[in-house]
């Protein structure tokens, strides 16, 4: 009862906050749009008479009034997002008493819980392929053994003086029998190798699942940087980029980085559909 | 024939080297990224590499590029298993010298039809 009032609550907050930041964002925009608009005159003045000392001191304010925006901006973007940290531990109960706590910042973590699949379908997937290591010379051995059988069987066969139809027929069947299990363990042996190759999803899977563990590293320490940013706004005007990498270079990095299996092929033009395409492509490149 | 294998996935490394040992191929190894494997192959008397691209360390492209840039390894047959499937990716493996490239998943004959290819290009040139 409480819960549901308190979850009514938050999301009438929610939306309350969502509506005042809308409002903020649309006259942080304008007031740097209006400070610029103020300043055109006077610039344009200024930049005809030549008046160079005063085109500087306009840019200079237009600039400033720029960075103020920017300043708030990021204040806004950081209390929006202490509130959307807060709600959540309010949401997930971290409030409560101790043991739910702990239970729930558990659950919260959910780099572990990735990490934790990871570990159960590798788990999964070594147990099978240990089960086909161990079938394959079971089969292997019956199939040679039974080869070995059929030879002497035949000679058996052709050798016997027991002429009785009920005796050929058994014999028969026996004959065939040994064959068909030549050819039916060659059949196992085949899906046995399917079922090995099928654990190849432990791979793709676990690859897909390894990036969403480091998004959500990056994800938090963004926050971070964003939140150390925002306490000491003076650095916002110093905005460093990565200075190592020119453009093309890491346009190059960025188009043959490694992304893991694709998800969405059919979205994606410049991927592959499939290892008949991949031959194609190196086939043209001479291959 | 000794058989350098390549993947930080112990899954995928498996799979390979139970596909090999189908094909008569029992001398192999294996590492999990191109900085273990980059010594082994130096050190190693391996005719034969297969890696993977994606892996956390040395990627699978760098292994190839070094291996080509060594006076040792510049004529090493490299295969090429990965998931990665973009264009741009595989003119990449091409250009860098890989000879083969097979993209996961994959089945046991398109691995066993790559390295025979290979194989028979490699005695053809001899």
């Amino acid at each position: 009862m409480s819960d549901k009032n308190d979850n009514a609550l938050a999301k009438a907050g929610n939306a309350a906050r969502d509506a005042e930041t809308a409002e903020l964002a649309a006259a942080g925009a304008k007031s740097f749009t209006d400070a610029l608009l103020a300043r055109k005159q006077v610039l344009l003045e200024a930049l005809q008479r030549g008046d160079m000392g005063a085109v500087a001191d306009h840019i200079h304010q237009i600039n400033h009034a720029r960075d103020e925006t920017l300043y708030f901006e990021v204040g806004r973007l950081t209390r929006a997002l202490h509130n959307a940290l807060r709600d959540f531990h309010l949401e997930i109960g971290l409030h409560s008493n101790a043991e739910v706590k702990h239970e729930l910042s558990e659950m919260a973590d959910a780099r572990s819980r990735l990490s934790y699949v990871i570990a159960m379908t590798e788990d999964a997937a070594n147990q099978t392929m240990d089960r086909v290591d161990e079938a394959a010379p079971m089969l292997q051995k019956l199939v040679d053994e039974s080869e070995a059988i059929r030879k002497d069987w035949q000679v058996f066969q052709a050798q016997s003086s027991d002429s009785g139809a009920q005796s050929k027929a058994l014999m028969e069947r026996v004959q065939q029998f040994l064959q068909r299990i030549s050819s039916d363990g060659q059949g196992i042996h085949s899906r046995l190798t399917d079922i090995l190759m099928a654990q190849g999803y432990q791979d793709l899977s676990g690859q897909v699942i390894k990036r969403v563990i480091e998004l959500v590293s990056d994800v938090e320490q963004s926050l971070v940087r964003l939140v150390k940013l925002a306490s000491n706004v003076e650095e916002v005007a110093g905005i460093k980029r990565p200075a190592n990498d020119t453009r093309a270079e890491r346009d190059e990095k960025q188009r043959i980085q490694a992304e893991g299996p694709q998800i969405n092929q059919q979205k994606n033009q410049d991927v592959m559909s499939g290892q008949d395409d991949v031959d194609d492509l190196l086939s043209s490149l001479g291959f | 024939m000794k058989i350098l294998i390549v993947d930080d996935f112990s899954t995928m490394r498996r799979i390979i080297k139970n596909l090999l040992r189908d094909l008569g191929f029992t001398n192999t190894a294996e590492a999990d990224d191109g900085s273990s494997a980059l010594p082994m192959l130096e050190n190693g008397q391996f005719d034969f590499l297969i890696t993977d691209w994606n892996m956390p360390g040395m990627t699978g492209i760098d292994l190839l590029k070094a291996c080509r840039a060594s006076e040792k390894l510049k004529t090493l047959p490299i295969l090429m298993v990965t998931a990665e499937a973009k264009r741009d990716q595989i003119i990449a493996a091409a250009q860098a010298g890989v000879n083969g490239y097979v993209v996961k998943p994959f089945t046991a004959a398109a691995l066993q039809e790559k390295i025979e290819k290979i194989f028979e290009r490699i005695d053809a040139n001899q």
